[in-house]
């Protein structure tokens, strides 16, 4: 019940921003950032305890004290003159984050896109992926001058080939967002006013 | 080898290889010429107007954190806000960056810092300038729209990888009448930025700002390198498109192997 009434607050609050930035919306979105701050400490504290202490302390898994401490280097800007020591985990997450992510980037990325693009130009269909794929390539392709013909007819084309596809975009993104919207009057007139059957 | 991603490996060391060539050229001295971005472009008039104004350059370097496929796109960010402070500071405007990841704070208050220092006006440094606000992205998203909105700010420049809070946070900029230059890799949050904002940056040309915004000749030459593997898709696109025209799928199969 509580819950109800304060999530229908929190909703009407954020909602009056269509209006105008107000006191009201202010209030919870103060509410909204410090709960946001409050949850990020906790999910953080458990995760250091069941990934760290608990291994530790219950099975002697001692490894785990060097994710623990490359962790705890992040702190040491807070001290002037020991602020190089937090470049290290910091170059570790960059460095290990970008050797991950390269497996599977060349494949789902490049290869598998350009496959699905391998069709005959036998109906107007194909036709239009083709040259719409070719042209946005041209788009991006960035080490020319400006003055290039080809490349500026075709970057052009490539544009509204983009906007053409950003368009459909945008629409189903709409048709998302209003099912959310329906999904909080729902809400509102629902679960808190009780209006709806 | 591993079956299957034969193909994938020489294409790795096709894209790889071209990549490293460019750079090793960019080192020894060969300048890359780079098409002109025009939201680039855009963020010297931006940054004069919010200065003409008297009013705050509100700057997010978007809600990813430095790991991940995603990680490239925040770093494009941080290049930009060194250009966009460096601009800010020599200006005397006021700054504002707004952020979502605690792993990005250091970095970007580094980059605003030394901006300031290369500008010679270290004392205009606002510690505070750099903030980080909530890890939750529509916490983020709703104090970033009350600080624009409160602040008035005459300039919103969203460069980074943006999800479903990019509409609600550009929209916010145009409620408050500020000149919005937004870049996004991620497709689709492209079209909202391109309904709200004055200028935006396509998928790669966000990258390209961060290399041209960085003046390094080092990152010129990995762009360069990175449009020879679009030429590699090209190229490899038009002779599979004609085989399979002439009835050949031997492309097609080649790249399974």
């Amino acid at each position: 019940m509580i819950g109800t009434w304060l999530a229908a607050i929190g909703t009407l609050g954020l909602m009056s921003f269509a209006i105008k930035e107000n006191p009201f919306y202010r209030f919870v979105e103060h509410v909204y950032v410090g709960i946001g701050a409050a949850h990020s400490v906790v999910m953080g504290w458990e995760s250091l305890q069941t990934k760290a202490i608990t291994p530790m302390v219950e099975s002697a898994d001692y490894i785990k004290i060097i994710p623990l401490i490359v962790g705890l280097l992040l702190f040491a800007r807070f001290f002037k003159g020991q602020m190089w020591l937090s470049r290290y985990p910091l170059a570790m997450l960059v460095g290990i984050g970008t050797g991950l992510t390269i497996k599977g980037t060349i494949g789902a990325q490049i290869i598998n896109q350009v496959r699905a693009t391998l069709v005959p130009l036998n109906s107007i269909n194909n036709i239009i992926i083709v040259l719409g794929v070719l042209t946005v390539l041209m788009f991006f392709y960035f080490t020319r001058k400006n003055t290039n013909p080809l490349f500026n007819t075709s970057s052009r084309i490539g544009r509204y080939v983009m906007m053409i596809a950003f368009g459909a975009l945008f629409g189903n993104a709409v048709m998302g967002r209003m099912s959310l919207m329906i999904g909080r009057v729902q809400f509102l007139l629902g679960d808190w006013l009780g209006l709806l059957g | 080898m591993k079956s299957g991603v034969m193909f994938q490996f020489f294409s790795l060391l096709i894209v790889a290889g071209a990549i490293i060539f460019f750079i090793q050229k960019a080192r020894s001295g060969t300048t890359n010429q780079i098409r002109t971005i025009a939201g680039l472009e855009a963020i010297e008039e931006a940054v004069g107007r919010a200065t003409e104004m008297g009013r705050m350059v509100h700057f997010s370097p978007g809600i990813a954190g430095l790991n991940g496929v995603t990680a490239a796109q925040t770093f494009a960010g941080l290049e930009t806000l060194g250009m966009v402070s460096k601009l800010v500071a020599r200006y005397g405007a006021k700054i504002f960056v707004s952020i979502r990841q605690p792993i990005v704070l250091p970095l970007a208050e580094e980059v605003v810092r030394q901006a300031y220092m290369a500008e010679g006006a270290i004392e205009a440094y606002d510690e505070d300038c750099v903030q980080y606000l909530s890890s939750q992205q529509f916490a983020y998203a709703a104090a970033v729209m009350g600080i624009i909105q409160r602040e008035k700010a005459a300039a919103n420049i969203l460069l980074g990888g943006f999800w479903a809070e990019s509409l609600m946070i550009a929209e916010a900029g145009f409620h408050a009448g500020a000149i919005q230059i937004a870049g996004s890799a991620n497709i689709t949050q492209v079209p909202f930025f391109v309904a709200a904002c004055d200028y935006v940056l396509i998928g790669e040309e966000l990258y390209a700002a961060g290399a041209i915004a960085s003046g390094n000749p080092v990152k010129l030459g990995s762009i360069a390198g990175q449009d020879i593997s679009k030429l590699y898709a090209m190229i490899l696109l038009v002779i599979g498109v004609l085989a399979a025209s002439a009835g050949s799928d031997f492309l097609y199969d080649l790249m399974i192997k």
